[in-house]
């Protein structure tokens, strides 16, 4: 599996590479992520990859997918899981990132996963962890956060993407991750919840995502993590779901597959690695379920989180003191090619803010407002 | 369809291996190209005519590469406007640019109906162009879309989008996922969107009205004996119980009338439930409801001061024989009947 993620990850002239280019970041973490639970981190070049992330990052605080694209929440989420992973959120400059999550949140609590206004729980939960891993949960309304999570509930105890949305195991995880983070999981419908994830499972000992659908390795994390949260991880059969898991392998190129059978990619291969780790089989170190990040970097973070919050309150407390800006990359040490494209960038960070017009605020229907 | 997924692995010789990669990396270095030049075109700031057809070649390889859309809703800002005043006439150039923006999205909902952005962007020019003239036909597209794929969840969002939009009632919609279930009993999209459109229509009510839910309870029998093992209604039927449950209910009748009512409801889906166990003893969703609405007779039982609380010893040992044979057929959840409910 370490060959197949180093040799994916590398091959950038293949079709499969190119048209997944806006996803990058989160490439990134899955791969680094997976390649970390193996003890393999070490496979991937630091330096490279913080450059590649820091590059990303935009005028308004948030990271895009990939250089040159535009931020969105998804991705500033994938660049601080990264940056952890490899022991540099130092080189955050933490409330600009904080600044671009917070300006996301929408009067009824919800998040957007941008300034177009795309609203879905996968956001909230991106905000959630995100402040949680930069140990900033007060510069976003979480009480907010939880009421919209609220409305989203269903008939089953589920959670779907928006209020009236359908109940889906990945939509589920990101509510009942971000209320494990905001410490509010007496909100969820234990039982119900709990009984409809251990239904995911097929006769084949895989899991699906809702019923009636085939099994998936990635739901071997969706399903999983959110029983490990709600402490009924014995209601599936776990070693039915290992066997599952184990067959997605592809013995001859490395990596895991959604299915028996398929091609595998990146994502299956780190959901897969993961999965197991959350049935804590294979020796797989332990993995974070409502973070999705390995516990030892997490016990990391908090000893962090913890130092930076004594540090601020002997500075008095204050949020919204202004600490210097981080000096920005060179254009040598950036992961530009080209000068020009560097120099749009610097000057773009240095100006901060962002020009595009905030389309959600045009859903009031009011005439004339700008 | 959707990336990464179902991509069958398939045996090839050494000389296809190579002839496979080689259409691999033309196809990369035509895509790349594409993206490039509309990447450029961004970079430039033109937001033109030109721009949106760059776009469009690009996202009709590549759906999801939601910058592309940013630049295609800069585009159109910059051709028609931030701010639309006026749903645009037929004759206008904002309809034209509108229509246009509906092929497209159309032409890459059909390579990849999943796709967030691109459902997105739709819903985003609909609102923008203030597009009242398109929901009729938005309304017919999604009946359309979820003729093929009854489960897509964007299509269903979707719609509910396109009916608020339209001011298309809840009762409409309802009789909509009548007709739904009525092809397919096994429609879980269908039974859900049912169970936020029963309490919307009933909001002003003190809830779904008792007779509504008896209904329901009728409804869902023709589903449990034309086709036992689709489980999509037996996650509803477990729903309906529990908004007929006293406890959850503001009915102003006496309280001994409503632990009575329950009981009876209790009794006669047990009564039904015993009947589909005894037909097919081996399936797993009668018998698995039959369990569980013994134990709500049990609870009941317990709150309803007329009666004798908990079960009778028939009663007790039907419980346990059917979470005993639940363990056989259900292995997986073998655990999860252990804890009796939890």
């Amino acid at each position: 599996h370490t060959s197949y993620i180093c040799r994916v990850s590398a091959d950038s002239e293949s079709f499969e590479f190119q048209v997944s280019e806006h996803l990058r970041m989160s490439g990134v973490y899955w791969g680094a992520c997976a390649l970390h639970l193996l003890s393999q981190l070490d496979q991937l070049q630091r330096e490279q990859i913080v450059s590649f992330v820091l590059s990303c990052q935009r005028g308004n605080g948030g990271f895009a997918g990939n250089l040159g694209h535009d931020a969105h929440i998804l991705y500033t989420l994938s660049a601080v899981q990264i940056l952890a992973l490899f022991d540099a959120l130092d080189y955050l400059d933490e409330s600009r990132v904080m600044r671009y999550v917070a300006s996301l949140q929408q009067e009824d609590g919800a998040f957007a996963g941008d300034e177009w206004g795309e609203i879905d729980t996968r956001f909230t939960y991106c905000a959630l962890c995100c402040a949680s891993l930069l140990g900033r949960m007060e510069d976003i309304n979480v009480q907010a956060a939880v009421e919209f999570i609220q409305r989203c509930e269903n008939f089953d105890g589920g959670y779907g993407c928006e209020p009236g949305g359908e109940s889906h195991a990945g939509q589920i995880f990101t509510c009942v991750g971000a209320l494990a983070i905001a410490g509010r999981l007496d909100m969820v419908k234990e039982k119900e919840l709990a009984w409809w994830l251990c239904e995911r499972q097929t006769p084949g000992g895989g899991l699906n995502g809702r019923p009636q659908k085939d099994a998936d390795v990635c739901y071997s994390w969706w399903v999983l993590s959110a029983l490990t949260l709600l402490k009924r991880v014995d209601w599936i059969d776990g070693s039915a779901l290992r066997r599952f898991i184990l067959s997605c392998q592809d013995q001859e190129e490395g990596g895991i597959a959604d299915k028996p059978g398929d091609v595998p990619d990146v994502f299956h291969t780190f959901f897969g690695i993961a999965g197991l780790s959350l049935l804590g089989t294979d020796d797989v170190p332990p993995i974070d379920a409502a973070h999705a990040m390995p516990a030892s970097v997490m016990r990391k973070i908090e000893a962090r989180n913890a130092e930076r919050a004594q540090v601020r309150e002997r500075r008095g407390g204050s949020q919204s003191t202004e600490t210097q800006p981080l000096p920005l990359m060179s254009f040598v040490d950036s992961a530009f090619t080209t000068r020009a494209e560097y120099e749009r960038w610097a000057a773009e960070m240095k100006a901060g803010g962002n020009e595009q017009v905030e389309w959600w605020q045009l859903k009031d229907n009011d005439l004339g407002k700008t | 369809g959707k990336p990464m997924h179902n991509v069958k692995k398939k045996q090839l010789s050494v000389e296809q291996q190579a002839a496979r990669r080689q259409e691999n990396v033309r196809r990369a270095a035509h895509y790349t190209t594409l993206s490039r030049a509309a990447a450029a075109r961004r970079a430039a700031r033109l937001l033109d005519a030109e721009s949106l057809s760059s776009v469009a070649k690009v996202v009709e390889i590549n759906p999801d590469h939601s910058t592309m859309w940013n630049f295609r809703r800069e585009c159109l800002q910059a051709m028609h406007g931030t701010v639309v005043v006026e749903g645009a006439s037929s004759s206008d150039p904002l309809r034209h640019a509108c229509e246009t923006e509906f092929e497209l999205t159309q032409a890459c909902l059909m390579i990849n109906p999943k796709s967030y952005p691109v459902w997105f962007h739709r819903m985003w020019v609909l609102t923008w162009a203030k597009c009242d003239w398109a929901y009729a036909r938005e309304l017919k597209l999604t009946t359309k879309m979820l003729a093929l794929d009854e489960r897509n969840f964007h299509c269903w969002t979707h719609r509910r989008f396109v009916a608020r939009a339209s001011s298309v009632g809840a009762e409409a919609e309802l009789k909509f996922t009548t007709e739904k279930i009525e092809i397919n009993f096994s429609n879980y999209s269908a039974w859900h969107y049912r169970s936020k459109l029963l309490p919307q229509l009933h909001a002003t009510n003190s809830g779904i009205p008792r007779t509504e839910l008896v209904a329901e309870l009728q409804f869902l029998r023709n589903a449990f004996f034309t086709s036992p093992e689709d489980q999509s209604a037996w996650f509803y039927h477990r729903w309906v119980l529990a908004q007929l449950t006293p406890a959850s209910r503001d009915d102003a009748s006496s309280t001994s009338n409503i632990w009575a009512q329950w009981e009876e409801v209790l009794l006669s889906e047990l009564a039904m439930l015993r009947e589909l166990r005894d037909l097919e003893p081996e399936a797993k969703w009668p018998l698995a409801s039959f369990a569980y609405v013994l134990k709500l007779v049990s609870e009941s039982r317990g709150c309803n001061e007329g009666s004798k609380s908990g079960l009778s010893n028939a009663e007790a040992t039907e419980l346990d024989d059917a979470l005993s044979k639940l363990q056989g057929i259900d292995m997986s959840r073998a655990n999860f009947y252990a804890t009796k409910f939890g």
